[in-house]
């Protein structure tokens, strides 16, 4: 992947909000996506999301990677969550250890596929899906200057804005540095075929370490290059040139109202489901809330 | 002139080394003075302007004893923040690593912007910044959009906005193309005048410094040598007293030339001095050498390639390289030598045209990326030597190659723990050690000093013919392709403008203007022995 179709900020629509915008409009998603149950109101919600990604304007590499890590982490989380769902009921739809197998299956116990694992699997990475797009659509629209700016003008602590924003502006020099290393490995005869899995395995973790040596460089170089133009000095940051227009305040608000109104009701049903709180003008509240919460 | 910088009875050593890296009696710097740093790789340069700016001991840990003071105050105490409130910047090497901002107006306002100015003055010092930088109008541009000259004086341009009164550079130039590193020479030399501050530059390339005109009668040089001021004094004195020669720092040949034949330099001036040498040197220019025509390796025919959907990176291009021979990728940043080399290696695919390779790609070929952090996977050289998944290294080319390197003393170094100039020289060894019959290498020259590249050089020639082998070097260094190469494919936007013995090519004017290149002076003075 060529490092500058990664790097390079997306000339969208996107790019005119304040990154505080942004920075709300992704945190909406996520709070709405760990609030929200129901699978079709967590559809619904990635849909957002998407909406959110599709105004970044990707280009093609940066959906190439946009899949690659969808593709992780949902398979990741399914995967977990069908061999070992915790919860009940649960049925088995396929056996991966079986309980009779020596030594591996008399210490597990068996190792199966549960169906119920498999749907909160789903549950929890169209969360993750939501979350991912919602980031990546701030990250690839925002000067991370600005991000910089706008996480200081919060008030979080300096080392976290810069560490923060630091990590934003590696991922594409990571995925650039991960492929090179990949290739000359590769080259070294270090990474060989599929006929041969163990050798794959033994040298996985050689690729870590040329890898973590040349991140840690490329941080200590960038960070020196942050503080010498004065940044991290005693004095406070006394003005911002980030200002918001009237169409951030819109969205900043909407954001608050929609995300509000729903952890809320939310909260309510979730008092009255655990007997907390219950309050008989509220029943549409409760009814609305098992329906589509 | 009152001095910024005072160091007295100085000693700086890193944690874990045995012998101090920087060794200083007495050294002072005044106000608007502009200080050329030379020695070779590892001589201490780094370590001083690192010292200066408060990074050591900060960032990286060491004992420093003695007196030091820049700006009234203490680096040691006050650390890298501190220092650029005194009125301290630094510039490091490699600007892609350096830039922060979308765009270049955004870059340039970060430093102003910290400090809390007023819109108004963050504008002007905007301004001011990139018009000394000689990158007025490119406010809006992307800085990933930037050619790498325009990336580092847009980083130069960044610490300027804070109006320093003690510019740090250290080795701004060593990743950039020859036109683009005298961009950040010339604009470097204008800084004591046009911004007021003091600048002192920590540099190898003084070919480049010597073409741009900073290596001039009246600037002042402090040559280092293991960790030691062996000099400090006018830059003509340290060239005429032969002090660079000895430390292994690379000179201009005409400079070299001139002091074997009038046994000083007479003069700086570059143009005189080409005019002289010219006029009394007894030229032995040499013919111009016919194509090998031994068994090809590789065959680039009619290549086209691009990443996904986006405009073609090389267009088109032609050449063949053949066993034996060195043959130097020149051209200028961003014209397509790595997308070649990895298409080579069989990363890339041509869209349209073939590469054909003569050899096994599993087996036979080895490639070593500017970057040789990735490279090295193992904890000490010597496992990384030993490291052949293919087969065991054969004893006596990993013996001849450690030798040529220089690099015994290091077998039970951490190869992350090496500087840049012997990290890549243990990735060249490691990757000649599988014995590959085609070797690609990207930008072997950068950070290395005079001896290392010779060796570097001598090295390449004679493996190709040990073993029956080819190198493709990727390359800025109109010096090494020269004298080492036994061909140049010039690359400009994708397509080779011109091919053939590295003399020919490199005597013409429009190719070396076209690829941002430099005419080495041998070829300016005819004097080619």
């Amino acid at each position: 992947m060529e490092l500058a179709e990664l790097t390079r900020i997306s000339r969208s629509p996107l790019r005119r909000l304040n990154p505080l915008t942004k920075l709300a409009l992704a945190s909406s998603i996520a709070v709405l996506a760990v609030t929200i149950d129901n699978v079709s109101s967590l559809e619904l919600v990635c849909f957002a999301s998407l909406f959110l990604y599709a105004l970044s304007r990707p280009n093609r590499t940066r959906i190439k990677l946009t899949l690659l890590l969808l593709g992780l982490a949902v398979w990741g989380t399914i995967v977990s969550q069908a061999l070992f769902y915790g919860g009940y009921p649960r049925t088995p739809i396929a056996v991966v250890v079986s309980p009779d197998t020596p030594i591996l299956g008399w210490l597990t116990g068996g190792v199966y596929v549960y169906l119920e694992g498999v749907e909160y699997g789903l549950r929890q990475s169209l969360r993750l899906v939501a979350s991912i797009l919602a980031g990546l659509a701030v990250a690839w629209t925002t000067d991370p200057k600005d991000l910089l700016l706008a996480l200081s003008g919060l008030r979080i602590s300096r080392a976290l804005a810069l560490s923060t924003t630091i990590a934003l502006r590696f991922l594409p020099i990571f995925v650039s540095d991960a492929g090179s290393t990949l290739t000359v490995l590769r080259l070294r005869g270090l990474m060989l075929t599929r006929d041969r899995p163990s050798t794959l395995l033994k040298y996985a973790s050689r690729f870590l370490t040329p890898l973590y040596a040349s991140l840690v460089r490329r941080a200590r170089t960038l960070s020196v290059a942050i503080e010498s133009r004065g940044y991290g000095g005693r004095r406070a940051l006394l003005r911002s040139p980030l200002s918001l227009s009237r169409l951030d305040y819109v969205v900043i608000g909407v954001c608050a109202a929609v995300t509000g109104t729903i952890v809320v009701l939310k909260l309510l049903f979730v008092a009255y489901a655990t007997g907390a709180y219950y309050n008989p003008a509220l029943v549409h509240i409760y009814s609305l809330a098992r329906k589509y919460l | 002139m009152s001095s910024l910088v005072e160091l007295d009875g100085v000693e700086v050593k890193y944690y874990g080394e045995e012998v101090p890296s920087l060794v200083v009696d007495e050294l002072s710097i005044g106000e608007g003075e502009l200080v050329l740093l030379l020695g070779p790789s590892g001589s201490g340069k780094s370590t001083l302007l690192k010292l200066l700016c408060g990074v050591v001991p900060r960032y990286q840990a060491a004992e420093v004893s003695g007196r030091v003071r820049v700006l009234g105050g203490d680096p040691r105490r006050e650390g890298l923040a501190g220092m650029v409130r005194r009125g301290v910047a630094i510039v490091l090497q490699n600007p892609d690593a350096q830039l922060f901002s979308a765009t270049v107006g955004s870059e340039v306002s970060f430093g102003p912007e910290n400090l809390g100015l007023e819109p108004g003055e963050v504008r002007e010092r905007v301004r001011w910044a990139l018009e000394v930088t000689g990158m007025a109008g490119l406010e809006e541009k992307d800085t990933v959009s930037l050619s790498g000259g325009q990336k580092q004086r847009t980083v130069i341009a960044s610490v300027l906005a804070l109006r320093p009164k003690l510019l740090l550079l250290d080795e701004p130039a060593s990743q950039l193309d020859p036109q683009g590193s005298q961009s950040v020479m010339r604009c470097v030399d204008r800084l004591p005048e046009e911004a007021g501050c003091a600048v002192v530059l920590a540099e190898h390339r003084l070919h480049d410094l010597y073409a741009s005109g900073v290596l001039r009668t009246g600037v002042r040089a402090v040559v280092l040598d293991h960790g030691r001021v062996v000099f400090d004094g006018d830059v003509k004195d340290a060239i005429s007293s032969g002090v660079l020669e000895k430390c292994g720092v690379r000179e201009p040949r005409i400079i070299v030339a001139a002091r074997r034949a009038y046994g000083s330099v007479p003069t700086l001036d570059r143009e005189r001095l080409l005019s002289m040498l010219a006029s009394s040197l007894k030229v032995s220019t040499r013919p111009v050498r016919p194509e090998s025509n031994t068994s090809p390796i590789v065959e680039v025919d009619d290549a086209w390639l691009r990443y996904g959907h986006g405009d073609y990176v090389i267009r088109g291009a032609s050449f063949t390289v053949r066993v034996g021979e060195v043959v130097a990728l020149m051209g200028p940043n961003a014209s397509g030598k790595t997308t070649l080399m990895r298409a080579i290696a069989g990363l890339l695919r041509p869209d349209k045209g073939r590469i054909r390779l003569m050899v096994d790609r599993e087996r036979d070929v080895a490639y070593v990326p500017q970057n040789p952090d990735l490279f090295l996977v193992s904890d000490t050289v010597a496992e990384e030597l030993r490291l052949n998944p293919r087969g065991s290294p054969d004893p006596d080319l990993v013996e001849w190659l450690v030798s040529e390197l220089g690099i015994g003393d290091l077998m039970e170094r951490h190869p992350h723990s090496l500087s840049r100039g012997q990290r890549f020289r243990v990735a060249v060894a490691a990757a000649l050690a599988g014995a590959p019959r085609l070797v690609m290498l990207d930008e072997p020259t950068t950070g290395q000093d005079a001896r290392n590249i010779d060796a570097l050089g001598r090295i390449l020639a004679k493996y190709v013919s040990r073993q029956q082998a080819a190198v493709l070097v990727s390359t800025h260094d109109v010096e090494f392709a020269l004298h080492y190469c036994s061909k140049v494919v010039v690359l400009r936007e994708g397509r080779v403008v011109a091919s053939g013995d590295p003399l020919r090519v490199l005597s013409d004017e429009n190719v070396v203007r076209e690829a941002h290149l430099r005419s080495p002076d041998e070829v300016l003075v005819g004097a080619w022995s």
